[in-house]
């Protein structure tokens, strides 16, 4: 059995890293649901104030969303682009 | 002109904005600027475009039964999350196209809205240091 080398340790943890990053990406889709739905109910009780609703759902989810994107970015960049393995 | 199109209109014109900054900041200080302009470029168009679904996936939403909104906004968050990997890969594989300039532009947005939506008033600092009973 050949032992492990180094490169192959970096990229086997890369790897686990990489999965482990993409679970930032879960969170807004749950609070970006959660949000609509009560937008939903919101825009139903007071169909009015549908604008001042949609602009700050708007705001928000656009904010959250960067975050998911934040961890897709360290996904992608351990798995295509990794700067560690350059390392050794 | 209703205030969402208008808010929207405003993170365009600030986005574009900031992105300019960008773009001239690496054209002075940056050795090779252009694979940054690009990606810059690259990054906020796909940025705003992507702002632009959010709305039209959020105006959609209100008009649909609770559940059902919530589930539609997530599926449409997954669609958006797909595309923006799509984005990065091929910035990241592209040798034309720098991945920090997308990144700097695909999170441009979200400097915006805090800027303009948030730390645009002097309370908000002055709030940070008061305790909840003096506000």
């Amino acid at each position: 059995m050949e032992p492990i080398t180094g490169r192959a340790l970096i990229l086997a943890a890369s790897a686990i890293g990489a999965g482990l990053a993409m679970i930032a990406g879960i969170g807004p889709g749950i609070g970006q649901g959660y949000a609509a739905g009560k937008g939903a109910e919101g825009v139903g009780r007071q169909p009015e104030a549908q604008g001042d609703i949609v602009r700050t759902m708007l705001l928000g989810a656009a904010v959250a969303e960067t975050t998911g994107i934040y961890g897709l970015i360290v996904a992608l960049i351990l798995l295509f682009a990794n700067p560690l393995v350059n390392l050794l | 002109m209703d205030s969402v199109n208008q808010t929207q209109l405003k993170m365009l014109k600030n986005a574009l904005l900031l992105n300019g900054l960008f773009c001239i900041i690496a054209l002075v200080f940056l050795e090779n600027p252009i694979t940054f302009v690009v990606g810059v470029i690259f990054g906020t168009t796909f940025s705003l475009l992507n702002f632009r679904l959010l709305y039209l996936t959020l105006n959609k939403a209100v008009h649909m039964p609770p559940p059902k909104a919530q589930a539609y906004a997530t599926s449409r968050y997954l669609l958006r999350y797909t595309i923006t990997g799509i984005v990065i890969f091929i910035s990241l594989k592209a040798d034309y196209i720098n991945i920090l300039g997308t990144i700097a532009g695909l999170v441009s947005l979200k400097l915006v809205i805090l800027k303009s939506e948030l730390f645009n008033s002097k309370e908000y600092f002055k709030n940070i240091f008061k305790r909840k009973e003096e506000r």
